[in-house]
């Protein structure tokens, strides 16, 4: 291993050398294949629709969309307002929901001038409201009436809304004695009510495009001749369903908001939409705001890049590497003909974080050199010969990190754990192969050379070289300027420009050497009570929870829970797989009874549900005039005959309760919001009542099949699903890089030296959300191997590189010196390029992103201090000689600065 | 559930039976090639509107979730067939109110339900529906005052795939039509008129627009292509058995294919008559309690009937 790893020195030396006479040859290559890589990225595809998450064989998945096939979309919009006057049963409250809901009604009766100059909508989004299926609100909403033997169903509130309260009182009186309403339409103190709006959204048929326009006089294949029976053979045409593109929710919520929004209903109202549009439509505007960030977090980069190494080369070209590799994932990943999820994004964060360390550390390295006095093409050399390796191990342990996601077996974290590590390795051949080409072109530190060879070659490479650096200096220069002449005056253009650097980092071995036990002790001891935090924290993922407590979503989903039915919803799907057997009193009782056991057992998360059942016996009870028949009939033929006029009345609105041949119908349960981790329980248990229930019917039914789904549903089971596999992958990454560090670094010795620096970065952003109670979700989870993998690398850069200098001086003082003030000048650069640009992330609302931003920023700043002061004090401490022969072993800092 | 009651009341099977005919029936009246897409529809309508006073129907619905088999249209499960007979009289002053009954036969789970209708042409006058369900032996009656009946909104006939839309005539003001075509068209002469909701009608209709295939010398429609509000195809009539009965052309078998849940409706006429004699007594409440004194008026209509 030591001999490869020699080896590896020379070769990565040599690279530089060897390739610059065959640098045209390596550009062309470059750039070949980057116009293949951006053919194929012209064709990439972002799949964002839900169903992307789960396989396609996935039970679950199964079971919605042949829910969706039955009974139709199950995701609407829930508006629910509040009256300012405290009364939803007021006249005035009345009009203007009453308006709302004759314009959401009869949206098409509206001109498009109209729509313009009142709503402010043009027509392709007033067009999205054709999603709507339904609207119902209390000025439309009927109630059942049955007196005298007259069944009738006039609206609660009059077309015409009365004025006097004493008519407005009995009707709100009227409206709490109707069984369904409460909750559903207003809440029982009155201050709330609700809109809502029904959709097709998730239930939108694919229909197929016809291949030739057939003439209209063409006959087509039909008969009429079905009285008998059935064919087996019939073949019926699946039904694909549109995906649910954010895309069609972000217009509708747009109309939506425009026709509640207006100054007259806000002055009234306060309104608090609830739904996936709602959702969906939030989470766009927090990605935009996100992308703002990005964009500030990349001009912080570079900034900072451009203070540091005070040359354009240094912007630009760790630049290129992102940009390169990035185009290579997504071009790839395109030619393979994969759609990708948004996890594209953190592909996309790992790979700044990655192509920034990898060349800051060759271009640190590079000017150490420089500004040690060696010439441009022996600095080169160096720096590759001290960096390649390191980088070759960094970039081995992020992709095995990455791999590691592998193993959880979802479709989509393979296929990004996948894409990640190409990333990784697209920035390694970048930073190897590619740079010292660009670095011979144009580097930092550019002095003319004098020499005349092939002047004439090289005068135009040089002039687009010159004016492609000229255009970008004087681009960042726009910006850069103010900040720069604004930070001289503050004092920060020492700051930035990291003169402070070496005098510091010559400081440290002596400061090490002096607190060298307290370091240790003060590290060791946050290492253990960040272990302690980390064994407390809940992963645990909560809709509401993702976002800053000023965004309003919170303030809904609280008033919706506390006042009206629920903010959640899950559907329990009942498949006796038999014709007419939901007519069986005996499913229909079963049903009845969970309904009754799990609204009395799960009274913290069930509002209330809703069946068959229900309908049965309040039609039952109607029909026969009496309270004592408020239950399911005995007799097959009388249920069969209540649902007659079920059935007969609406078959869309039946249909969406029971299916075509009553063997399948499903319970539907409203549900207040809490997080993944409350619910996977609470599913494991209604599932146990659901089989201690239908059990019974076994006998009647052998192929029943009860089961528990919903887009909600499988939303909760999905963030568990991902919390518990993350964290088995996150494991399996931790064990799979201290191995290969171990096995690297040639040594058990320094393997164990340098995972315990790793580990306290990682433990510490876990301990801390441990400790301070913040719940691990889904995106956190999702983002600790990218922390880990950032904070790990500066911290293989620094053992590896003393390993090697041991190797070559054996001399631990020199190494260490020598090790500090190399890699430590590359190390803090990056840990202050990539910490600062990851704070940007901190002020986004979208807490998921947020908390990538602290918790990134701080490992990665942590693990800057572990590099620097623990690290050496736990050399100074034990005196490791990773497997060093005849090392000498004075660390005496003290004696020497003195 | 208050929803359905309403829906239902409106679908009374008296609009069901005879508006379905309705809109394929139309007298002899030989086509004239020089009509506008409008004008023949008017045809249509106006010929489709002469009265059909005292009718006995028996028709028998058929429906199932349908499949190809060998290129043809097959049910792929077992179809659920219901059996129904209608009887009506037009009454009142100017025989302007009408009166109908209508019990089912089949399914069994379902015989013996009865509904029976009164509709006034005095506009101050509610319409009444009694309910019997025999297994519960109740009746109701439905009540839904006119004047709060704003809604137009499609309701479905007995939860097939037939709708009170489908099945509507007049209002022709609320469409405009537009010829697309002449020509020959399973061997008659057609004109196929597409029919497109103006806009204060759309926000009430489930179609975007229909296109009618009419046989121009009989006036009678032979298909109908159903499109959505985003001009796909979505539903189609096609109309089979055309016969002259009691000097009006029809199509004794309807076919609705909805081609997005694959369900097909067929609805057969195995029966019907016109000018037959029924009394007014039997179509009263005892008509739908009274079994023997149904039947007994069943039996003399099934015996008149051809």
């Amino acid at each position: 291993m030591k001999n490869l790893l020699l080896y590896l020195n020379h070769y990565f030396a040599k690279v530089p050398g060897k390739l610059i006479p065959y640098r045209k040859t390596v550009l062309a290559l470059a750039l070949l294949s980057t116009i293949f890589m951006g053919y194929g990225a012209s064709r990439f595809v972002l799949d964002t629709s839900f169903d992307v998450w789960f396989s396609e064989s996935d039970p679950a998945i199964e079971a919605l969309e042949d829910f969706r096939d039955q009974f139709g979309s199950d995701d609407g919009l829930f508006i629910v307002y509040e009256a300012k006057d405290g009364d939803v049963f007021s006249n005035k409250s009345l009009t203007l929901v009453s308006e709302i809901t004759e314009v959401l009604d009869n949206y098409r009766q509206i001109s498009d001038d109209v729509w313009l100059e009142k709503y402010g909508l043009t027509p392709d989004i007033v067009e999205s409201l054709t999603h709507i299926k339904r609207v119902q609100s209390l000025s439309n909403i009927r109630i059942q009436k049955n007196e005298d033997d007259v069944l009738s169903s006039p609206r609660l509130v009059p077309k015409k809304i009365p004025i006097d309260a004493i008519t407005l009182s009995q009707i709100s009186s009227e409206a709490d004695n109707q069984p369904s309403l409460p909750l559903f339409m207003f809440s029982k103190d009155h201050r709330f009510g609700a809109i809502s709006i029904q959709t097709d959204f998730g239930a939108i048929p694919v229909v197929q495009e016809l291949n030739d326009e057939p003439s209209l006089l063409d006959d087509d294949e039909w008969s009429d001749d079905f009285d008998e029976g059935m064919d087996d053979n019939a073949v019926i045409q699946k039904i694909e369903y549109q995906s649910d593109e954010p895309g069609l929710y972000i217009p509708f919520m747009k109309a939506i908001t425009a026709v509640i929004e207006q100054p007259k209903m806000t002055e009234h109202f306060t309104f608090y939409p609830i739904g996936n549009a709602a959702m969906i439509s939030l989470a766009m505007g927090t990605l935009i705001q996100a992308g703002f960030l990005l964009v500030g977090m990349v001009v912080i980069i570079n900034l900072l890049l451009w203070s540091l190494f005070r040359s354009a080369s240094a912007v630009v070209l760790p630049q290129l590497a992102i940009g390169l590799s990035i185009l290579f994932v997504i071009g790839g990943l395109s030619w393979l003909n994969l759609a990708s999820t948004t996890l594209i994004a953190l592909t996309v964060m790992l790979i700044i974080a990655v192509g920034v360390a990898d060349c800051v550390h060759v271009m640190s390295s590079y000017l150490f050199f420089r500004r040690d006095g060696k010439e441009h093409d022996e600095a080169l050399s160096m720096a590759y010969g001290k960096t390649g390796v390191p980088i070759l191990l960094t970039t081995i342990t992020t992709m095995a990190g990455m791999s590691s996601l592998a193993v959880t077996g979802m479709p989509m974290f393979v296929q990004f754990g996948f894409s990640s590590a190409a990333g990784v390795f697209f920035a390694f051949l970048y930073t190897i192969y590619l740079l010292p080409v660009l670095l011979n072109y144009w580097h930092p530190m550019q002095i003319k050379k004098t020499q005349a060879i092939s002047e004439n070659r090289k005068t135009g490479i040089r002039l687009l070289v010159f004016l492609l650096k000229s255009r970008m200096v004087s681009f960042l220069c726009f910006f850069a300027n103010p900040i720069v002449k604004l930070s001289k005056r503050m004092g920060l253009n020492w700051l930035l420009g990291a003169e402070w650097l070496q005098p510091l980092l010559n400081r440290i071995p002596a400061f090490v050497e002096r607190f060298r036990y307290s370091i240790a002790i003060i590290f060791v001891s946050v290492f253990v009570i960040c272990l302690y935090g980390a064994t407390q924290v809940k992963i645990d993922s909560n809709l509401v929870e993702l976002y800053s407590d000023d965004v309003p979503i919170g303030q809904a989903y609280e008033i919706v829970d506390e006042h009206m039915m629920g903010t959640g919803n899950m559907v329990i799907v009942i498949d006796t797989a038999s014709s007419d057997g939901i007519m069986d009193p005996d499913v229909l009782n079963s049903m009845n009874r969970l309904q009754n056991t799990i609204e009395e057992n799960y009274s913290e998360f069930i509002i209330r549900t809703n069946s068959l059942a229900d309908l049965v016996i309040d039609t039952h009870a109607i029909m026969q005039d009496s309270e004592d028949y408020r239950n399911i009939p005995d007799s097959q033929i009388a249920v069969s005959q209540l649902l007659y006029l079920f059935n007969s009345s609406n078959p869309e609105e039946r249909r969406a309760l029971v299916s075509d041949d009553y063997s399948k119908s499903h319970i539907s349960v409203q549900l207040k919001n809490a997080g993944s981790n409350e619910y996977k329980e609470f599913f494991n248990d209604i599932q146990r009542d659901i089989n201690k229930e239908f059990n019974g019917l076994k006998d009647q039914y052998p192929d029943i099949k009860v089961q528990i789904t919903g887009s909600f549903a499988l939303m909760m089971r999905l963030a568990d699903d991902i919390s518990k596999n993350q964290f088995k992958s996150l494991a399996i990454a931790a064990v799979v890089i201290s191995l290969l560090l171990m096995v690297t670094l040639g040594s058990f010795q320094a393997g164990v030296m340098s995972i315990i620096p790793n580990l306290i970065p990682a433990s510490l952003a876990f301990g801390l959300m441990g400790l301070l109670g913040v719940p691990l979700d889904t995106d956190t989870l999702m983002i600790a191997p990218l922390i880990i993998g950032i904070a790990v690398d500066d911290t293989i850069h620094f053992i590896s590189h003393y390993r090697m200098s041991l190797a070559q001086n054996h001399n631990m003082k020199l190494a260490l010196v020598e090790t500090i003030n190399e890699v430590g000048q590359a190390v803090t650069f990056t840990t202050l390029i990539l910490g600062c640009g990851f704070l940007m992330l901190t002020f986004s609302d979208y807490l998921g992103l947020a908390k990538i931003g602290t918790f990134g920023s701080l490992a990665i700043f942590v693990a800057l201090l572990c590099d620097l002061l623990f690290f050496p004090a736990l050399i100074m401490i034990f005196k490791p000689k990773f497997g060093q022969k005849d090392v000498e072993d004075n660390l005496n800092f003290i004696e020497a600065t003195k | 559930m208050n929803k359905l009651i309403l829906t239902y009341s409106k679908s009374t099977l008296l609009t069901v039976v005879l508006g379905t005919f309705l809109i394929i029936q139309a007298p002899n009246v030989y086509a004239e090639n020089n009509l506008s897409a409008r004008e023949i529809m008017e045809k249509v309508d106006v010929e489709s509107r002469k009265s059909t006073d005292s009718a006995f129907t028996r028709m028998k619905l058929t429906t199932c979730k349908y499949g190809l088999s060998g290129g043809k249209v097959k049910c792929a499960e077992k179809a659920r067939v219901k059996l129904i007979e209608n009887a009506q009289i037009n009454t009142g002053e100017g025989n302007q109110d009408t009166k109908s009954i209508a019990i089912i036969l089949e399914p069994s789970s379902e015989k013996g339900i009865g509904m029976l209708s009164y509709s006034y042409d005095d506009s101050d006058r509610d319409n009444e529906t009694w309910l019997y369900l025999s297994a519960l032996g109740k009746v109701k009656r439905i009540s839904v005052r006119n004047s709060d009946d704003e809604e137009t909104e499609s309701a479905s006939i007995f939860g097939t795939e037939m709708t009170t839309e489908d099945q509507e005539t007049g209002k022709l003001d609320d469409y405009t039509y537009e010829l697309l075509e002449f020509g020959t068209f399973r061997g008659r002469e057609v004109a196929v008129i597409e029919a497109t909701p103006k806009k204060h009608r759309i926000s009430k209709s489930s179609y975007g627009k229909t296109q009618n295939w009419i046989d121009t010398e009989r006036l009678i429609t032979l298909k109908v292509q159903m499109f959505d509000k985003y001009n796909n195809p979505i539903k189609k009539l096609e109309v089979g058995k055309v016969e002259k009965i009691n000097d009006v052309w029809m199509g004794r078998s309807l076919t609705f294919f909805n081609t997005v849940s694959n369900r097909l409706t067929n609805m057969k006429l195995e029966a019907i008559n016109f000018d037959m004699d029924i009394k007014e007594d039997f179509l009263t409440q005892r008509a739908l309690t009274d079994q023997a004194f149904r039947e007994k008026f069943l039996k003399d209509l099934r015996k008149q009937a051809k």
